[in-house]
């Protein structure tokens, strides 16, 4: 159990959450953000408590070692995250340039008065 | 069997293929395209004789061809007597109503080839019905007859009334059908067989005490009452009549509402023990009997009259198999028959009628007698057995009626007299508006629009019906004729052996009739005397205005709903995913209750200092974003967060994905100051006036609360109990060995799951596709380019600024 | 464990390694050669090298069809797989030539069938995965290509719309996903689908397991818009381009809920009665009423939509909840859940082929923009009624087989309530589908017989779809068969 961890997942969640909410196209980016990150520290809290184990570089093969597996599931997934991050803010600089704005809840009020 | 198979095949898969063809040499043959349609009920009888005389009567043959085997689907045909006898009577009336429409539809008249087409259709979808042996088949074909009676009904589609009449017919009998068809499924369940001759054939005994068999049964019968227009479903079949006439004889008449009726015969011995049967039936039937009579003696347009009789009687054939005793019913056949004779030949007069007068409504006609002295004597009659005159088929099947419902007043007590009560009250009031069919259209004076519009009508167009009231009359007079057919059709299980003869002696039942024509009579000349002036359908016997409300109350409510849900701001939508999770999880965690919260007793010993004042930092940053103002404020505070999380990630022994980090935050931070950096600074400012809802953002709060909360307790419960050998041991213990690498991540992503690291790469080359394409293809406009770079002002700032 | 045979991988890969390589010669192409020439020759171009390397993989992966399981799951490739994978790249061959007539929005042929290439090969990336990192990896890579070909038209700020709608959705989804998937294995410790199944049968009554069910349906669930995770499908489905709606549509559905299906069967303990995972009929309450939910509201909007396309789109919802019928039906649903999911496909991209013509000559999918269609194209008009009448699930087409197969398997798992439930919703979408169908028949019109012709390869791709959902409803064998023999190849 990592008390912390979970703490800290529990407050990047809560944050996330809460901008991805938000009408603002830059705080729901900054929301994803920091939700990738989010879900990238459950899967690191899945390799169990690296106290008195070194990292997963078999040098000396009896000492512990933190299970490697979900480290590289999380390389992966911050590759990917990146990948989609990259998507979306071009996504957003496209959206600003076409339809002038950077605010959600804008482009529906004049969707609706147009 | 292989003569059976192609006989067959000429019955059935010849009007299937036949009808698009009809459709198709309609365009060239125009009016002469129904000569072409005749030829096909023609053939299907032919074949039909011929398949009864070669089966040899009365076996049970079953043709069989595979469909689709892994389903156990084969298009499965069960022949026997019930199957022939419903048979032969969709082909022969199938060949006069042919015949006669090609006389009554004008000349003028546009899409001849669809209209046989359909009517071609609906006959093989008939004799697909009757002959199936297969549940899904006979669903399959049962549905279709709906659609063509759909199509045929809402034939003049230009007209309000047909299409309302077209839609009321399909809704209601399409949607009794899939309630049929759950009970038929149900049945399949049951009995573990799909096969209509299985399950006549089977021993049933194991399943019927189930309460399912019972739903199975109440669904089944829904499904034939909905197709018989049985009360309170029997609204639909007066409506119909929008159709043209051959299809008001042909459909409404004689064929497609009778499958209710077909329905029920074919799952007699199945059901036919059951206590509920007898009652349900009774009671439904009878009611509708009673019921539809007196709407028939209430209406003056000609075809309600004679579509609320076609009401009543088709509650007279389902009630009669009602009273049945287990080992079978004797007369099914003749009172099936008997009505087909009289109602379809009426039908077919009415429409010569209607179509050399001009009219309809029963009290504006008058004294035709002189003018169609052939129409009048077939009239008289089939109204003559409609009323049950000795000498017709009529009154053969009423004596039988009433001798079966006067033994069935001694078994079941209250039942009987409600039935014998209906059907005296029924045969009284037939009486009466046979009386006045014939009386009113072709006695009296003639009025003077009648003498204006009246045109004759082809001799050829009256053959039909003559042709049916001569059966009638003919199989009235000597009713043995009838003994050896229907010896030959009795079918196990359904039938018991009878005798049909004129004279009975003088018996109470005989009592009985001359009592009711008399009475009859005194009925019509009630109305008569009063001018039927009490004549109109009270506005709460009208059914299919209650369902047309029905229909509308609906469509309002799916607009509502639809208005409801359907937002147009994804933003909202969001809100709505994030609840049905946090209730989900959140609900499912709580519910757990205490097992759960003990497991995380929690081990304050664990806390680590050094991450914990790391994963303290990393929080108090994320958090900034929130309160920070300025976007690059908060775009600082976040990056500092994605630093400190390399750190995290060296405390967690991962120096790898430290590493990776790094580069990722520092990429996404340049991106990210980039993006900012366009958008103008009208925008943010404009962001900061606009300040949601108080109530939404408590609720976003609440919401995000949740979550949060959903994802720390989760974490700890996994990582309460870790799991002893992960998967990941095994590349840890194989990593040097077979990778040659002493890094267990590395060798994981390039070798263990090198393929993954490919789909990484891929991903990433996508996106930069998906990044290039969104960035190329923008052409700015010259005023933009004088805006400068960064590109023109954004309107964030809302009404002002853009102004 | 062993090291890793790349001349395996590549034997097994073969498929989508060609694919990936056609969706770079596309690229080539139109760069090199297609740069200057007019738009129209582009799209020609393009279009044909991409349909010519579909055909080739379609071919290569029917005849020559190579079995075999690659790194523990990560890989695999067995009869069933090869079929779906089959199916989707005819899927995405059909997209590729109805594009041809979607001539204005195409500024990019080149870029535009290659994604729509890669994305057909994440979608049998994630049709061969039983390893869940595999099926997390595949399916963001597909998603990625499919959110860049619904903002493609760049003319359009619908479809940006819908681009960043999708997105927004796919990506909670996907980051919801990723935390069921780390419980999963935080549970079970490992990530292939088999040892999970193990795991999670070891581990008893975990309330974890149901959570990352959950999680899990979650993401699955807005890939294949089943309430209440549906609510992207009417924006994209009407704001996108047609063919990337119709992909979204036919594919994505297609290969998603194989997945989900399969990680619910193999995974999560299959049938309700293996209740070995202790949740199970918790988990089946929760899909069943996401079916209920979905078959109803999806039908009642559907109902009253004035645009086609949105009312594909929440026809496509109540499908979905169909669909799920089948996954609650366990390993008896799962061969219906092919057919139905496959012939579906079928269907709805012919259709949304045909709204393409509609829109490209009147500008709009309204369903008032349809009348005169039979006048001016009679046979396409007859192409439409297949498309709409085996969707409605009519006999004799593809749709009521599949209807009929999935029920049927919904009934013996014991849902009859559910089945009675999809039933009468069925007969509701009966009423919208002859809505459509009314219009091109019937519709009072202005003239229509100035529109210009449809383009060869759509025709073609559109009479074959019909003719395909046609054959595959009188003999449904054909199909059902190789489903048959595919799963019980496969073991379930």
């Amino acid at each position: 159990m990592q008390l912390e961890t979970a703490l800290l997942i529990g407050v990047m969640f809560t944050v996330a959450t809460y901008l991805v909410l938000q009408r603002s196209f830059v705080k729901i980016l900054f929301g994803f953000l920091i939700l990738t990150n989010a879900a990238n520290f459950v899967v690191l809290a899945m390799s169990g408590r690296p106290d008195g184990k070194v990292a997963p570089v078999v040098l000396d093969p009896q000492s512990p070692m933190v299970d490697p597996l979900p480290q590289a599931l999380i390389l992966t997934a911050i590759v990917i995250g990146f990948g989609v991050a990259a998507y979306l803010v071009f996504l957003l600089y496209r959206l600003f340039l076409d339809q002038k704005t950077t605010n959600a809840a804008e482009l529906y009020d004049e969707k609706e008065s147009g | 069997m292989e003569l059976h198979g192609i006989n067959f095949l000429l019955v059935l898969g010849l009007p299937l293929i036949g009808s698009p063809l009809v459709a198709l040499a309609g365009r060239r043959l125009g009016r002469r395209s129904g000569w072409l349609a005749l030829a096909f009920p023609l053939i299907s009888t032919a074949a039909l004789l011929a398949l009864a005389g070669g089966i040899g009567l009365p076996t049970r043959v079953v043709i069989e061809w595979p469909w689709v085997p892994s389903l156990g689907l084969g298009l499965s045909f069960l022949i026997d007597g019930l199957s022939i006898f419903f048979g032969l009577v969709v082909s022969v009336m199938g060949s006069l109503i042919v015949f006669y429409a090609i006389f009554y539809l004008d000349k003028d008249e546009e899409h001849q080839g669809r209209f046989y087409s359909y009517l071609v259709l609906f006959m093989g979808a008939m004799l697909g019905t009757v002959f199936s042996n297969h549940l899904v088949l006979i669903f399959i074909f049962w549905e279709l007859t709906g659609i063509a009676s759909f199509l045929l009904i809402g034939f003049w589609h230009g007209e309000a009334d047909s299409r309302v009449g077209a839609r009321q017919a399909l809704l209601v009998t399409g949607s009794t059908g899939l309630a049929m068809f759950v009970g038929l499924v149900i049945l399949h369940q049951i009995f573990g067989s799909a096969s209509v001759s299985e399950l006549l054939s089977g021993d049933l005994s194991s399943g019927k005490h189930s309460v399912l068999f019972t739903v199975a049964m109440l669904l089944v019968l829904v499904g034939a009452f909905g197709k018989s227009a049985q009360f309170p479903l029997h609204f639909w079949l007066p409506n119909a009549m929008a159709a043209p006439t051959p299809v008001s004889a042909y459909l409404h008449s004689a064929t497609m509402v009778k499958l209710g009726v077909f329905l029920v015969a074919r799952l007699y011995p199945v059901f036919v023990d059951h206590s509920w049967w007898a009652p349900l039936l009774g009671l439904i039937a009878f009611t509708t009997m009673a019921l539809g009579a007196v709407l028939a003696l209430l209406s003056h347009d000609l075809k309600a009259i004679l579509a609320f009789s076609t009401v009543s009687q088709l509650g007279y054939l389902i009630g009669y198999y009602g009273l049945g005793p287990p080992d079978g019913v004797e007369h099914d056949y003749l009172h099936i028959l008997n009505h087909v004779f009289y109602k379809g030949c009426l039908f077919m007069v009415v429409g010569i009628v209607a179509h050399a007068a001009g009219i309809r409504d029963i009290r504006q006609l008058g004294g035709l007698f002189p003018r169609l002295p052939l129409l009048g004597v077939t009239t008289l009659v089939a109204a003559a057995t409609m009323a049950g005159i000795p000498g017709t088929t009529g009154f053969l099947s009423k004596e039988m009626m009433l001798k079966e419902i006067f033994e069935a007043m001694r078994a079941r007590d209250e039942l009987g007299l409600y039935a014998t009560a209906c059907v005296v009250l029924t045969s009284v009031v037939k009486v009466a508006f046979s009386v006045r069919l014939f009386a009113n259209i072709f006695l009296g004076k003639k009025p003077e629009q009648v003498k204006q519009d009246f045109h004759a009508p082809s001799p050829w167009m009256q053959l039909p019906p003559v042709l049916l009231a001569a059966c009638a009359l003919l199989f009235g007079l000597f009713p043995g004729l009838l003994d050896a057919p229907f010896g030959a059709l009795a079918v196990e299980g359904l039938n018991r052996p009878q005798h049909l003869a004129l004279w009975h002696g003088f018996t109470k039942e005989l009592l009985v009739s001359s009592l009711v024509l008399a009475l009859g009579f005194g009925l019509y000349w009630l109305g008569e005397k009063t001018n039927w002036r009490w004549h109109h359908i009270p506005r709460w016997l009208r059914f299919d205005v209650a369902f047309e409300a029905g229909i509308e109350v609906f469509s309002k409510f799916t607009k509502v709903v639809t208005r409801v849900l359907r937002s147009d701001q994804p933003l909202d939508y969001l809100p709505i995913i994030v609840t049905f999770f946090v209730l989900l999880v959140g609900g499912r965690l709580l519910w757990q209750g205490s097992g759960l919260w003990g497991s995380l007793a929690l081990d304050w010993g664990t806390v680590q200092p050094l991450r914990t004042l790391a994963a303290g930092l990393i929080a108090l940053a994320v958090v900034g974003v929130l309160f920070l103002r300025r976007w690059t404020a908060q775009l600082i505070s976040l990056s500092v967060a994605g630093f400190l999380t390399c750190f995290y990630f060296v405390l967690y022994r991962a120096p790898d994905l430290a590493l990776t980090q790094i580069l990722v935050e520092t990429v996404t931070l340049i991106m990210v100051l980039l993006l900012l950096a366009r958008f103008p600074r009208s925008a943010q400012v404009g962001e900061e006036r606009r300040k949601p809802v108080r109530f939404r953002r408590v609720f976003h709060m609440l919401l995000a609360l949740s979550v949060g909360g959903v994802a720390t307790v989760l974490t700890l419960m996994v990582t309460a109990n870790p799991h002893p050998s992960p998967i990941g041991r095994g590349f840890l213990e194989h990593t040097v060995e077979l990778a040659k690498g002493s890094n267990a991540v590395n060798t994981i992503l390039v070798d263990f799951r090198g393929f993954d690291t490919l789909g990484e790469i891929t991903v990433l080359v996508i996106a930069t596709l998906g990044c290039l394409g969104l960035l190329m293809r923008y052409k700015r406009t010259p005023e933009e380019y004088q805006q400068g770079p960064h590109g023109p002002p954004g309107s964030g700032a809302g009404e002002e600024v853009r102004e | 464990m062993s090291s890793i045979d790349y001349l395996r991988l590549l034997q097994l890969a073969a498929p989508e390694t060609f694919l990936t390589l056609t969706g770079l010669m596309v690229l080539a192409v139109d760069l090199i050669v297609g740069r200057g020439s007019a738009p129209g020759t582009r799209i020609i171009l393009s279009g044909s090298v991409a349909a010519t390397g579909c055909l080739l993989a379609a071919g290569g992966l029917f005849l020559l069809p190579v079995y075999g399981t690659f790194a523990a799951g990560m890989l695999v490739a067995d009869p069933l797989t090869v079929l779906i994978k089959v199916s989707l790249v005819i899927l995405t061959l059909f997209t590729v030539l109805l594009a041809f007539s979607d001539a204005a929005p195409l500024a990019d042929p080149g870029e535009y069938f290659a994604l729509l290439l890669f994305a057909c090969v994440g979608m049998m990336f994630l049709t061969s995965a039983e390893d869940l990192l595999m099926v997390f990896l595949a399916l963001e890579f597909t998603s990625l290509s499919l959110y860049i070909l619904a903002a493609f038209n760049k003319q359009s700020p619908h479809s940006t719309e819908a681009g960043i709608k999708y997105f927004l959705f796919g990506s909670i989804s996907a980051a919801f996903m990723l935390f069921g998937l780390s419980l999963v294995y935080g549970v079970t410790g490992s990530v292939q689908l088999p040892e999970v199944a193990a795991g999670l049968a070891r581990a008893g009554n975990d309330p974890l397991a149901l959570v990352a069910l959950v999680m899990i349906a979650m993401g699955f669930g807005f890939k294949v818009a089943a309430v209440p995770f549906h609510l992207w499908a009417p924006d994209v489905y009407q704001g996108a381009p047609i063919p990337s709606a119709a992909l979204i549509a036919s594919g994505s559905k297609v290969a998603s809920f194989f997945v989900f299906a399969k990680v619910v069967v193999i995974g999560f303990g299959g049938a309700p009665a293996a209740v070995g995972s202790g949740a199970a009929p918790v988990w089946v309450i929760l899909l069943g009423i996401m079916a209920a939910v979905s078959m109803i509201l999806g039908n009642l909007a559907a109902l009253v939509q004035v645009s086609v396309r949105r009312l594909l789109a929440f026809s496509a919802i109540a499908h979905a909840g169909y669909m799920l019928l089948g996954i609650l039906a366990g390993t008896e649903g799962f061969g219906p859940l092919v057919y139905y999911v496959i012939t579906y496909g079928l269907a709805t991209v012919g259709a949304f082929g045909v709204v393409s013509i509609v829109q490209a000559r009147t500008g709009s999918d309204r369903l008032c923009d349809f009348a005169g269609f039979h006048r001016r194209f009679p046979v396409l008009a007859f192409c439409m009624l297949i498309f709409m009448l085996s969707l409605a699930g009519i006999p004799p087409l593809a749709g009521f087989f599949g209807k009929f197969y999935v029920f049927a398997a919904a009934v013996k798992a014991g849902s009859l309530a559910l089945f009675i439930l999809a039933l009468a919703t069925s007969t509701v979408s009966l009423f919208y589908y002859l809505q459509v169908l009314k219009q091109i028949y019937v519709g009072e019109t202005a003239d229509a017989s100035h529109w210009e012709p449809v383009p060869i390869t759509v025709s073609v791709a559109l009479l074959a779809m019909a003719f395909g959902v046609t054959l595959l409803g009188c003999f449904p064998d054909l199909l059902l068969n190789r489903i048959t023999i595919a799963l019980r190849i496969t073991g379930f």
